[in-house]
């Protein structure tokens, strides 16, 4: 039309939509475990407070499912007609997690339905509970078998390539590709941390225009708590994601590191930038930390780009989106740890106004982590598409 | 596989990013608005006064 290369193109438009889409994935994971979660204790407590967080997140939730069918129908959409080459190799083995993240996400959609509609209807409060539970696993399960699509971009097996394409595929091995755990455990965790953040957002932002409310302030300590546990698993999934790009794919890390020559106890590089002989200036070094974080020991050898092929190395500018997401993933860890610390010490007051203003920048903060946190995987894939094929 | 060889090769793809970039901001934009009138319309105190009416005043 324009004369644009339909491949710059084909990835500017996926790029769009699935920065679009993995917003409303986020919050399809993540919302249903803290619905779940303040209907229980609104049950036990009988603290009505809790059962009208229940009721409005819920409330709420719908808009943003019903926003996710429709991007998620134009990745589907997407991921056939602009990448038809791919699916034709791939399908044959991606078309089983595919079909069974739809599936998941039917079960939780369905779930949801009848969740919303059957409120009040038991006299066992615990009845209504229960069908809380099937939203909470079928987001979580189609957060899995996304993701094993995404891993097996990284790190393909699970079969043997012929004359035409894949043979002998076997799909189950393909899901479980050497990037699976690592990649499922930290989407789940940073679904989770990002949620319960944009929750105490809300929270805090009700406090600060109208003070005292009873309801906001149990809203707020129960999504500070769970914000401060998931940012600490957060943390550790993206530290046993580290370490295994350090054994299965070290250009990734490598690239976001700026670790250009192979050496033993190699420093971590802090933000700064490159100049013209590509040496990074204006950063700050931390002695040793980069071994550590590829391998848990600070004098480990770490596999510099020097050691990839030129025309297979990620671009360089990744390195501001993993360290981008660090940071953020360190604040979401002491923000919570702040307040809880006011909150634990009499004199201190948890709902002082920079608190609350602090909190409030959470939400915003872990989405954007989230962001930068896929910008990152996508980009220090390429030129792959299927990694080594 | 590299990324260039996996992509399509028809030239309408520009017209579909306009066309998709409509759609994500009219999806965006409905999205807020209804979101907004969803709690503004029913702040937290009405609703929990008219639910649980058993709840103490000034307590919500
Ligand atoms: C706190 C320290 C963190 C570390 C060390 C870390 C590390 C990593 C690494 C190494 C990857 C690439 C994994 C791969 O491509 O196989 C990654 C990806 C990602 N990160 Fe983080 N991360 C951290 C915090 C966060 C936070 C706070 C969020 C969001 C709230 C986040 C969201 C993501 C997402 C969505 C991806 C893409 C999915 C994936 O590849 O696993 N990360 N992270």
């Amino acid at each position: 039309m324009f004369d644009m290369d339909p491949v710059l193109m084909s990835r500017l438009l996926t790029t769009m939509t699935l920065l679009f889409h993995i917003i409303f994935a986020t919050l399809g994971v993540g919302v249903p475990l803290f619905i779940s979660i303040a209907e229980f204790i609104g049950i036990r407590k009988k603290d009505p407070h809790y059962l009208m967080m229940a009721r409005r997140w819920a409330r709420g939730f719908v808009i943003t499912v019903a926003i996710g069918v429709v991007t998620g129908t134009a990745i589907g959409l997407q991921l056939s007609l602009l990448w038809p080459n791919f699916m034709q190799v791939a399908g044959n083995v991606i078309s089983l997690p595919l079909f069974m993240e739809v599936f998941a996400f039917f079960f939780e959609a369905i779930f949801l339905g009848i969740y919303l509609y059957t409120w009040d209807r038991f006299k066992n409060q615990m009845i209504h509970w229960a069908f809380s539970l099937p939203v909470v696993i079928g987001g979580g399960m189609s957060a899995v078998f996304i993701t094993t699509v995404n891993a097996f971009m990284n790190t393909p097996e699970g079969f043997t390539t012929g004359q035409d394409g894949f043979v002998t595929i076997n799909p189950i091995q393909a899901m479980l590709n050497p990037a699976t755990p690592t990649k499922v455990f930290h989407v789940l965790a940073s679904s989770y941390v990002t949620v319960a953040a944009i929750l105490a957002t809300i929270a805090a932002f009700s406090l600060l225009k109208k003070k005292s409310s009873e309801y906001h302030k149990k809203a707020l300590k129960l999504t500070m708590m769970a914000t401060f546990i998931f940012a600490i698993l957060t943390a550790i999934a993206g530290d046993m994601s580290a370490k295994f790009l350090a054994k299965e794919q070290p250009e990734k890390l490598a690239a976001a590191e700026w670790h250009f020559q192979t050496e033993e106890g190699a420093d971590l590089i802090l933000f700064g930038w490159l100049n013209e002989q590509d040496m990074p200036v204006g950063a700050i070094r931390l002695p040793g930390l980069l071994s550590f974080l590829a391998h848990g020991d600070f004098s480990s050898e770490v596999t510099g780009l020097e050691e990839i092929p030129e025309d297979e190395r990620p671009p360089l500018w990744i390195h501001y989106m993993f360290d981008l997401m660090v940071s953020i993933g360190m604040a979401l860890v002491l923000i919570p740890l702040l307040y809880l610390i006011l909150m634990k010490t009499k004199k201190w007051n948890e709902h002082h106004k920079w608190m609350l203003r602090l909190i409030v920048l959470g939400g915003p903060l872990a989405m954007l982590s989230i962001e930068f946190g896929w910008i990152y995987a996508e980009e220090g894939r390429q030129p792959w598409i299927l990694r080594g094929l | 596989m590299r990324v260039e060889e996996a992509a399509t090769t028809s030239p309408y793809v520009d017209l579909m990013f306009i066309f998709f970039f409509l759609l994500y901001a009219t999806l965006a934009t409905v999205g807020i608005i209804v979101l907004r009138k969803l709690f503004r319309n029913n702040p937290v105190e009405v609703e929990l006064e008219k639910k649980y009416p058993s709840i103490e005043k000034g307590d919500s």
